[in-house]
Order: C-alpha cells, then sequence, then structure tokens
C-alpha cells in the first residue's frame, strides 16, 4: 500500500440498508372497528318488530365465518398475502388447518405517511398507477422551509430528491392474493341433550332458536379458549429462506362461540321493579329458555318503577307488571 | 505522508443538539365513543317503556367530520414554532398557564424529570416508601428542586407526587372526510417545527368514523339479519343463509306453530 492509496470515505448508511428487496408481507382480514358490537339500530329493529306484534326472535348477528357439521365447528378466516412481486414464489404453512390456493386480487390502497426526516419510503405493497403528492409544507431537519422534493417511483420504494420531513399521500393499485384458511375443531354440536341437561318445562318450544345455531348443541362440549394461530410465510432471497409470520385473530363472534358453553346457562332479569324481578334463564349456546321465574334478587340491576307511572309496551311479551 | 494522501470524510447531522422541542399530544378520546354501551341500552329502554327522556348518541365523526384539541407544549415556553395539520382546519389557539400534578415513579434514577415539559417545579412530595435495589426499606434520599429536573442523592425505588407550572397552547382541530378517498379518509397529521428541529404526531379518529358508523344511534348500521322468510327480510340482501336453518312460525298471541 502506497501513501496514495490510502483513502477512506465514509457516507451515511441509506435507510434501506438491510432491508430486502424481496417480501411477502401478511394482512388479516378483520370486520370493520365497531361492527363486531352490538348496536343501538339493532335494538331498535328488534323493539320495532316485538313491538309491532312480529318476532323479535327472527332476527340474528349477522354472517359470522363458522360452519357447523355434525360434531366440527369450521373457522374461515381470510387474509391476504403482499409479495414484493407478483411473480416471487413462496409457500404458506398454518400452525393449523388449510390454507386454500391463492386467488390474486388487484386492491386500489391511498393511504397517508409522514415521511420523517427520510429520502426513501418503502412500499408495503407491489404497486401499480401510483401517484403520490405532498400533503405539509416539505422540511428540512433543522425545520427549515425546503422546496416540496421530486418523488420518483424506484421498484418498491418512492425515492425523494432530497431528504425530508413531511406528510405524503399515496395512492395506488396493489397486487396481492386472497387466501382462507380453514380450522376444524371439535366442539360437540350437534349432539342431542343429555338427559341430566335436559332443561325443565318452559313456556317456550325447545326449539325456538333465538340465534343462528344448530338445533343442538352438547353442553357437554368441550370450551375453546386461548386458540392461537399462526401463517408463516416464506420465500428464499439468493441462498437464504426468508420468512414472515402473521398471528391470527379471531373475530369475536368466533371467540365466544368457540367457548361457549359446556353445562352452562345464563339469564336475564327481564322485568325488575321493588317488589319482584321476572328472571329469564337461556341456553347461551342455543339462545332457548330454559327457566322463567319471578322473585326478588337484590344483586340484579333493578330499576323502580316511579310512582303513577306505566309501562308502555311489554316487549318480551311474558309476565306482567 | 503528504496532507493530500490521506481524504476522511465524515457526514453527520451538523447542528448540535440544542435542547429545544415540542411535545404534541391529541386530547384523548372517550373510549365509548361510537360504540353502545349497557348504560344506552338501559336508556333506549327506559324511553321507550317510560318515556324518559332522549339518550344522548355519543357518537363522533361519523357525519363526515370530527373536531378535536391538540396540544403543544414548546421548551422552553417562548419557543417560537410552526403548527399545522396534514390535513384538516386549524380553529383557535388558546395559551393556557397550568399546574399539573404527576406521580413520578423513581427505578433507581437520580434525576426526575416529569412528563410535560415544565416551567417550573413547584412542589413535590414522597408517596410510600422507598426501597433499595434488594427491596428492602431505606430513609428517603434528599431532593434538590431545580425548575425542570428533581435531583436525589441516592437512588432508590419509589414514587414522588410532583406538582410543575406549564404553558399548554391549545389547537382546535376540524378533520373532514377526504372527498373520493378510496380508504383512509380521515388520516391526518399535526406537526410541528423551529428553528433546529421538527416532529409529528398522527391523529386517532374514533372507531367507526371512516365507516360513519355509529353503534350508539338508531340510525346507524344494523349488524343483525332477519331469518329468510320472516317480516323484515329482504330478498337478495347480503348475509348468512344456511341451507340447513329450519324456519318455524309461531303464532303470536297462542304460540301455536303454525
Amino acid at each position: 500500500m502506497t501513501e496514495a492509496s490510502l483513502v477512506i470515505n465514509f457516507s451515511p448508511l441509506s435507510v434501506d440498508a438491510g432491508v430486502s428487496d424481496l417480501w411477502v408481507h401478511l394482512e388479516q382480514i378483520m370486520p370493520k372497528e365497531n361492527a363486531e358490537y352490538a348496536s343501538l339500530r339493532d335494538l331498535h329493529d328488534m323493539w320495532i318488530a316485538a313491538s309491532t306484534g312480529q318476532s323479535a326472535q327472527l332476527m340474528r348477528p349477522s354472517t359470522c365465518p363458522v360452519e357447523f357439521e355434525n360434531d366440527i365447528i369450521r373457522v374461515m378466516l381470510g387474509f391476504y398475502t403482499w409479495p414484493s412481486s407478483p411473480d416471487l414464489p413462496f409457500s404458506l404453512s398454518p400452525a393449523m388447518g388449510v390454507i386454500s390456493a391463492g386467488q390474486k386480487i388487484e386492491k386500489v390502497k391511498e393511504f397517508s405517511v409522514f415521511v420523517n426526516n427520510q429520502d426513501s419510503f418503502a412500499l408495503e405493497y407491489y404497486m401499480t398507477e401510483i401517484s403520490t403528492y405532498w400533503e405539509t409544507p416539505t422540511f428540512d431537519r433543522d425545520g427549515g422551509d425546503i422546496p416540496a422534493p421530486v418523488v420518483t417511483i424506484d421498484g418498491n420504494y418512492l425515492r425523494f430528491s432530497t431528504e425530508v420531513f413531511g406528510a405524503i399521500r399515496i395512492k395506488g393499485i396493489a397486487i396481492g392474493f386472497h387466501h382462507v384458511v380453514t380450522m376444524e375443531l371439535e366442539k360437540g354440536v350437534d349432539q342431542e341433550p343429555s338427559a341430566e341437561t335436559e332443561p325443565a318445562e318452559t313456556p317456550f318450544d325447545e326449539d325456538d332458536i333465538i340465534t343462528g345455531l344448530p338445533e343442538y348443541w352438547d353442553w357437554n362440549s368441550p370450551k375453546i379458549e386461548n386458540l392461537e394461530n399462526t401463517i408463516t410465510a416464506t420465500w428464499v432471497d439468493g441462498e437464504e429462506s426468508e420468512t414472515e409470520q402473521l398471528r391470527l385473530e379471531l373475530p369475536l363472534c368466533v371467540e365466544e362461540l368457540l367457548k361457549m358453553c359446556p353445562n352452562a346457562y345464563t339469564s336475564l332479569t327481564a322485568i325488575c321493579n321493588e317488589i319482584s324481578t321476572l328472571t329469564v334463564e337461556y341456553n347461551a349456546c342455543t339462545g332457548a329458555v330454559i327457566r322463567v321465574y319471578f322473585g326478588k334478587d337484590p344483586w340484579r340491576y333493578c330499576t323502580i318503577i316511579p310512582p303513577g307511572t306505566t309501562a308502555i309496551a311489554n316487549p318480551w311479551g311474558i309476565g306482567t307488571l | 505522508m503528504t496532507e493530500s494522501a490521506l481524504t476522511i470524510n465524515f457526514t453527520s447531522p451538523a447542528r448540535p443538539d440544542s435542547g429545544d422541542f415540542v411535545l404534541l399530544e391529541q386530547e384523548a378520546w372517550d373510549p365509548y365513543v361510537n360504540y353502545l354501551t349497557k348504560a344506552g341500552v338501559y336508556a333506549y329502554l327506559n324511553k321507550n317503556l317510560f318515556e324518559a327522556p332522549d339518550t344522548v348518541e355519543n357518537c363522533s365523526g361519523t357525519t363526515g367530520l370530527y373536531t378535536k384539541k391538540v396540544f403543544a407544549y414548546p421548551s422552553p415556553s417562548t419557543l417560537p414554532y410552526r403548527l399545522g395539520f396534514s390535513h384538516g382546519f386549524l380553529g383557535l389557539q388558546i395559551i393556557e398557564d397550568l399546574i399539573y400534578t404527576e406521580a413520578i415513579q423513581c427505578n433507581l434514577e437520580t434525576e426526575l424529570t416529569p412528563k410535560y415539559p415544565a416551567v417550573s417545579i413547584t412542589r413535590w412530595e414522597w408517596v410510600g416508601d422507598a426501597y433499595d435495589q434488594d427491596g428492602t426499606i431505606v430513609q428517603k434520599p434528599s431532593v434538590v428542586m431545580g425548575d425542570k429536573v428533581l435531583t436525589l442523592s441516592q437512588p432508590i425505588y419509589g414514587t414522588v407526587l410532583v406538582s410543575y407550572w406549564v404553558i399548554r397552547h391549545t389547537h382546535q382541530v376540524t378533520i373532514t372526510k377526504r372527498a373520493g378517498a378510496e380508504e383512509n379518509a380521515m388520516t391526518s397529521f399535526a406537526w410541528a417545527v423551529w428553528t433546529g428541529g421538527n416532529t409529528y404526531i398522527k391523529l386517532e379518529a374514533p372507531d367507526g368514523a371512516d365507516d360513519e358508523n355509529c353503534n350508539n344511534s338508531v340510525t346507524g348500521d344494523s349488524h343483525f339479519e332477519h331469518v329468510p322468510g320472516s317480516p323484515g327480510y329482504v330478498p337478495g340482501s347480503p348475509g348468512y343463509v344456511d341451507g340447513e336453518d329450519e324456519i318455524h312460525e309461531f303464532d303470536y298471541c297462542s304460540g301455536e306453530e303454525l
């Protein structure tokens, strides 16, 4: 080595350093935020049905991604795979269940991101027809105004002509695959109720089912809780095998179905005043009414009907005030 | 070796860290916004049964806009800064002079800094005992009160209740739904820049705002479906139709199966 050859150049690391250009991202398809919970509109519709002489029992919660077959509950959960390129070979393996063949999809994606003193942004999808615009003034890292950087598309990156601080809106068509993982769980669904758990005689027909569940449910069936399933995507990057995992969340309705309700019933206080409560016990699986009785239950939340007021409707159609 | 033979280039942020900053924070949402609570069910039934007053809907963002406060805490409190939003309309700014009280956990540090930038600490007191790293109760260390930090004479585990004076800038922002947006129509960021730095936060819209769905309103979406064939069922409406469902029709008055 000569003196002249000793040249050391330090360069700042790119934000892309260490990030592979080959990837498969996984995304579970979940119900919309508050659609998993009952709404006042549900209650209102049932109230209207009951108060106009129709049966509110002919309304049921909307689709839950499950099927019943003999002793089996079949749970079906959808998810997307978003590979870095539509022709990237990859495989999927579930910790539990079977994954359907992928169905290619093209989905419009539109979102805002904040570019936090960066000169590039890694997209999470392989996208075509990308358009962008800056939503804020643009600044350098010292708070100084700078002209909006030019945005160029480089594979799955947006490159900016200079490091920038500012928000950008991105819209494009993401290309990926839609899959369904199907899990089968033995729950003991389609059994006749056993003699000792058969409900007492009630003013309701046993078949008068409130929810969309099977007619019979084995009340001693196992309670399934804390079910976990993980999907693993595997692909090859050079000599290395790479993986990404998705831990599936169970929609609330599935979670409830799986854990209800060995040998159990629940009750609600239908009508209550200062001297008596009307309690309805019902099977939490089938919705079948088990027992109806009057009695004082000090532990129940109980409204006192003010003197001089009367009920203007009796939505349950049973008992008297 | 001649001077020209050795070339070393360092690239790093040029500015020294001045210590100036702006802390941004969004006013929290009531966790029950857009959700139906047991109290909501009770109020609705009470209204229908006993003609009680109308219920309060507690909906937000589901009519295509929401209004929320964003707090900025500049440090030092006189720091000039610019604030904006990537989407939305900025309302009035209010500057408030407030006393905050905060319980600070000591985890063997000797310097305690409140969460928000203090103009000055006004008082402090110990809450409970002080413990050493073996869990033995020890004498509480002496405390020196500075403007922005408390300094302990020795590291301990314990809790100090601190009151301090802050200057809070409250900015009211109205976020609207972006016309024609395919998704994420209400995403917005609050940003602040000052000489020497910048920061931002993502604003959280309440659940259901993007879908314009309030669970706590009789005009919101229903998540129930009528059983096919029953009154109220709309043929062709979306929903789960199980071919194995059995439909039983009953006379409403007698309860006899038809």
